[in-house]
């Protein structure tokens, strides 16, 4: 690999870059001087894929999302640390922002989390659980009406718990990808998805999804 | 019923976990992360402890509904190109 010659670099103490992250200092440099040319290079670069993720968690309003997502990002950019990648912290962004803009719109009550946790006596269930629906689905995929129950259990929860079963379940990030993301412990990543599965058990078993695509 | 039940002197619960502590190792079992006489344990209980049976099935159908309900990852389209301008257009403004 090339010696960059004649460019300072700036390292995160006691931290050595990961190659990637190395290769994007050049970048990050420009973006920080605040180069229009490097911003054109980020914005096509990581646009494709941001818009997406997007579509993804806020399919009717993705290109609204991306622009937010960008502005935030714009702001942030003398913040930017250089420990995660541009593409890492620019999909956290673009999925905050996405959450936000899915918040602002349906207004629901969240849950409190612990109310839906399974009850036992003595260690050991009183009943069978009511059990969540299995989809009439062609090719595991869900209709509309599906994910829109399953979003709207989704965003009941509160919004630590929402985070991370969005990053994990829908994006498919590893739980120390999303700790290092939010900046917890792997254990409170874990805990945190394992008591949302449970509150979405409850939410989903007694949901409108009962009925969605089943009849 | 006969058999002795939770709360009987002579009850034995199935796998000799209680349906709490089976609960508390359904995200392990999920991911393949539990020890050895854990999921021994953790299967025994399943199959001799029908709520608990309906409780994985519950579990397991919730993560795959919420990967389900992110939709399929679109092979990243490129952003619209008058999208990107808008974008560049903002950042310029707002840096005077
Ligand atoms: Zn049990």
């Amino acid at each position: 690999m090339e010696r960059s010659v004649g460019s300072e670099t700036h390292e995160i103490a006691g931290r050595t870059p990961s190659p990637e992250a190395a290769a994007e200092q050049p970048l990050v440099h420009r973006l920080k001087a605040g180069e229009d040319a490097a911003y054109a290079d980020l914005v096509a670069a990581h646009s494709g894929r941001m818009l997406a993720v997007a579509a993804r968690i806020c399919p009717e309003e993705a290109e609204d999302v991306l622009q937010e997502a960008f502005i935030s990002a714009f702001k942030a950019m003398p913040k930017f640390d250089g420990r995660s990648l541009l593409g890492t912290w620019l999909h956290r962004i673009t999925v905050n922002a996405a959450l936000m803009r899915r918040r602002s719109r349906s207004r629901r009550r969240e849950v409190d989390v612990e109310g839906l946790m399974p009850r036992f006596r003595g260690g050991f269930f009183e009943a069978t659980p009511e059990p969540v629906p299995e989809p009439v689905t062609a090719g595991g995929l869900l209709d509309i009406e599906q994910k829109k129950a399953v979003w709207a259990a989704i965003e009941r929860l509160p919004e630590d718990y929402r985070t991370v079963v969005v990053l994990r379940d829908m994006e498919g990030l590893s739980s120390s990808a999303v700790a290092a993301s939010l900046g917890v412990s792997d254990a409170l990543v874990r805990q945190r998805l394992h008591r949302a599965r449970l509150a979405l058990t409850k939410l989903l078993a007694a949901s409108e999804f009962a009925g969605a695509g089943a009849s | 019923m006969s058999n002795p039940q939770p709360g009987d002197s002579d009850f034995v619960p199935p796998g000799g976990i209680t349906c709490e502590r089976c609960v508390e190792f359904l995200l392990d079992h999920s991911e393949g992360t539990l020890m050895p006489e854990e999921l021994r344990a953790f299967e025994e209980h399943i199959a001799a402890c029908p709520p608990c049976g309906a409780y994985l099935a519950n579990y397991t159908r919730v993560a795959r509904l919420a990967e389900a309900a992110g939709g399929p990852s679109p092979g990243s389209l490129p952003a619209p190109q008058r999208l990107i301008d808008a974008i560049l257009r903002a950042r310029r403004h707002s840096h005077g």
